[in-house]
């Protein structure tokens, strides 16, 4: 390995070491819970825990990461400066890339055989190691889907927004096209799912449900074709990743404004009146574009899975919209509500934005609940408006009432709880970034922390819907008043 | 040892520091710093790249507390009162960010509230002058364009005293005239403080009425302009006679000059008058504020010991 190589993975490894630590650590500890609490039922809640991660969140943040990390910290023209072309270093960062999404399925594969020595698990439950390859290469292909579609976007989180709306809406088309143009060719289906951002996750549940056919005495099914569309979907990100990353040329804009004569108009329009007035303007710009995208990706996933479904349905807008809508705004929502927490803090916490706005005469107490309410206040409300609004429209047409959907008045609870678990998101998000400064490192903690909540919820602690909301409420507001403290003494990890 | 805050002091300074210390970790930043500004007067805090200034400046303006000392600018401490501090006082760091997705109307108009003493018509007369474009994001300003506004952003307030960190770094050699230009016309003319930290000494040169020079955080010299250009003076003498005065030499930086031996010391006055006495040849050089700050940070000589020391090595064996 020549020299170059060498100091690039070494700088990735030195950039990227502690969050594969954490991510392999986080993995541990889901794998040991069923042995912990001799619990053998958890082992495929925690397998669907570990996937979910893997594929979205870990997918989405690692992929936001690769996309903008260099441009966030102000570090391309550094780049661009050196005697090597900034391809290589994409290269370098993609490898990993690919370490830090494929540890999880390490760790749980090298679990699962020591279970199945131990007898934990039966012989026909076990799970082999092509299904494990193919969750890390599912991980890893909508991390590089997000990273193509957001490279050189200027921080994590729009290269988060934007690329997950991409993957959103492409599995929206995809959705639409299999019910309308595709009910009867099953394997273009599956081709075009396999090519799709994520697609090897197919792979591994085809992988998964051999043995049942088998059992079943149906034939097996090829994956090879499979395999080659998906390895060519990725290669094909991975080239459009490598071939952008690094191409920008950020004077450009810059020379073009300065140089043109500008006119200052006679008149200014009057200052804003009071503190208070001028900080929740300031939230609300950089708060309501987020929202209002996320909110966006609530509607067209749900309207997409409305119609791709109609035919189990009464009608697009009746009780399949809303039943679709709420899911979405649970899931989306969360994303959002994350990424708009660690954007309450990440343009204020710049080191050359920072003193800015701490120089000035402003109260820390005031600029830290204003921003924090305005911001918490706007995420929610937007990202639950598609909701409000379908209902809305449901309940102004006259349709069945969406109680009767859910089963009587069962439906508040969860829907209460979610939002209170984006909330949660939110304080968790924003107290990690205030006290970490660092994006991606921010996300991965808040999920982290979710994922040791949503262990609350298995045995043998099962906590229900009024205990989860007491204890999401204590973490909320735990983690807000850390994060109030971070941002009043100026404290930061590792500063 | 006498009490900084008596109001007397505070009338007329506007930056007071006594036996200021600070530390982080186990890295001594600031060492027992002592100064005073007087109010009124245009001060280069000069020192090179991590010798405390922005750590001066971040305590004066109660974004850092000290170890050590006492700290009174404008007569409050800053510490106890950062806000008050803060709201008459302007500031302009070193590579000074805005919010890049604002308008240069909008940032103006977004700041104004938090002051009360704001003046929007200066504002504007300020961003007139400047060729500021209102409608224009502040991400596509160019360099210049991006400190000017934030001079406009330290100024518009008419504040008492305006501190200055290393505000022209990145300019190129024009846009730095330029800004200090502007700078003497609209602050010296107004007659307010200026704390002015840098380490382009030719920058400050023009503009300064008074210096201070920090070197490994601690103060080596503070004086007013003229006085230190008076003191602080070269000779070129033969390298014999350098033996002879060495005790009564304040030696900054000492080199050899072929035969001869170059000595910068600060106190010019009494080794003029002594080579003259002892009937000693010498050529005197007047140095600028570059040389004479290289002199106290770059020379080899840290004390008085030392400086015989150098003497001694310097001068011919006998």
């Amino acid at each position: 390995m020549s020299g170059v190589w060498r100091s690039l993975l070494w700088k990735e490894w030195r950039e990227q070491r502690f969050k594969l630590l954490a991510i392999t650590l986080f993995t541990a500890t889901i794998v040991a819970w069923p042995w912990l609490f001799d619990s053998n039922g958890t082992l495929y809640e925690a397998f669907v825990v570990i996937g979910f991660f893997c594929i979205l969140s870990l997918g989405l943040f690692v992929g936001a990461s690769l996309a903008a990390s260099e441009r966030s910290q102000r570090t391309v023209g550094f780049l661009q400066s050196l005697t090597h072309s900034t391809r290589r270093t994409a290269i370098a960062k993609l490898v990993m890339a690919a370490l830090t999404v494929a540890s999880p399925g390490v760790v749980l594969f090298v679990a699962v055989k020591v279970w199945e020595s131990l007898g934990y698990i039966p012989a026909n439950h076990g799970i082999s190691a092509a299904a494990f390859a193919a969750i890390a290469w599912a991980a890893f292909s909508f991390a590089i889907w997000v990273a193509a579609i957001a490279v050189n976007l200027d921080d994590e989180v729009r290269a988060g927004a934007v690329g997950f709306l991409a993957v959103a809406l492409f599995w929206g088309v995809f959705a639409v096209a299999v019910d309308q143009w595709l009910p009867a060719s099953e394997e273009l289906i599956q081709a075009m799912a396999a090519s799709g951002p994520g697609g090897p996750l197919l792979i591994s549940i085809e992988i998964c449900e051999a043995p049942q056919r088998e059992f079943a005495l149906l034939p097996p099914r090829p994956i090879g074709r499979l395999v080659v569309l998906a390895a060519i979907s990725t290669l094909a990100m991975a080239l459009l990743y490598v071939w952008h990353f690094g191409r920008v040329a950020p004077a450009q804009r810059k020379s073009v404004e300065s140089t043109a004569k500008s006119v200052v108009p006679a008149w200014l329009a009057p200052p804003m009146r009071k503190a208070w007035n001028a900080i929740l303007w300031k939230q609300c710009c950089e708060s309501l574009p987020l929202s209002m995208l996320g909110a966006g990706a609530i509607l067209c996933v749900s309207v997409f899975i409305a119609v791709a479904s109609r035919g189990d349905q009464g009608g697009i807008l009746r009780d399949g919209l809303l039943a679709m809508s709420i899911p979405v705004w649970i899931l989306i929502g969360g994303l959002v509500t994350i990424v708009s927490g660690i954007g309450l803090w990440l343009d204020d916490l710049r080191p050359e934005l920072h003193m800015f706005w701490r120089s000035r005469p402003i109260a820390t107490g005031q600029w830290f609940v204003l921003k924090f309410a305005t911001s918490a206040i706007i995420t929610l409300a937007t990202l639950a408006l598609p909701s409000l609004v379908i209902y809305g429209l449901l309940t102004a047409f006259g349709e069945r009432p969406v109680w009767n959907l859910y089963g009587g008045d069962d439906w508040r609870m969860p829907v209460l709880l979610a939002l209170i678990s984006q909330f949660g998101f939110f304080c968790v998000a924003a107290a990690f970034m205030a006290a970490t400064r660092r994006p991606m490192v921010s996300a991965l903690l808040t999920i982290f922390t979710a994922a040791g909540f949503g262990f609350c919820l298995l045995p043998p602690f099962s906590l229900e819907a009024t205990g989860s909301a007491v204890v999401i409420a204590a973490i909320s507001a735990i983690a807000t008043a850390a994060g109030w403290l971070c941002i009043r003494n100026d404290w930061a990890i590792g500063r | 040892m006498s009490q900084v805050s008596n109001s007397d002091a505070s009338a007329k300074f506007a930056i007071e520091l006594q036996g200021v210390c600070k530390s982080f970790r186990r890295t001594q930043v600031l060492s027992n710093l002592t100064m005073r500004v007087e109010r009124g007067k245009t001060f280069a805090f000069l020192g090179r790249n991590g010798a405390g200034k922005t750590t001066s400046i971040r305590m004066l303006l109660g974004l850092l507390n000290r170890d050590q000392g006492e700290v009174r600018v404008l007569g409050l401490d800053p510490t106890a009162e950062p806000l008050k501090v803060r709201a008459r006082v302007g500031y302009l760091a070193e590579d000074q960010q805005m919010y890049g997705w604002m308008r240069v109307e909008e940032i103006v108009r977004f700041v104004a509230p938090f002051y009360a003493t704001w003046d929007h018509d200066l504002a504007l007369k300020y961003l007139r002058e400047f060729e500021l474009p209102l409608a224009t994001k502040i991400k596509h300003l160019s360099k210049g364009q991006n400190v000017r506004l934030g001079l406009v952003l330290a100024l518009a307030h008419r504040p008492e005293l305006v501190i200055l960190d290393d505000p022209a770094l990145g300019l190129d050699p024009v846009m730095r005239k330029q800004f200090n230009r502007d700078l003497v016309t609209h602050l010296q003319g107004e007659g307010r403080t200026v704390f002015y930290s840098s380490h382009l000494l030719y920058e400050v040169e023009p503009v300064a009425d008074e210096v201070a020079i920090l070197d490994g955080g601690r103060l080596v010299r503070q004086a007013d302009t003229e006085t230190l250009r008076r003191d602080v003076k070269q000779f070129v003498l033969d390298r014999s006679a350098l033996a002879a005065l060495r005790d009564d030499m304040s030696v900054l930086e000492l080199q050899r000059a072929g035969d001869d031996a170059a000595v910068t010391v600060q106190n010019a006055s009494a080794v003029r008058a002594l080579l003259d006495r002892e009937g000693i040849g010498y050529r005197m050089n007047d140095l600028n504020l570059d040389e004479i700050f290289a002199a106290y940070v770059a020379g080899k000589v840290d004390d008085d010991a030392g400086a015989r020391a150098a003497v001694d090595e310097l001068a011919p064996q006998r």
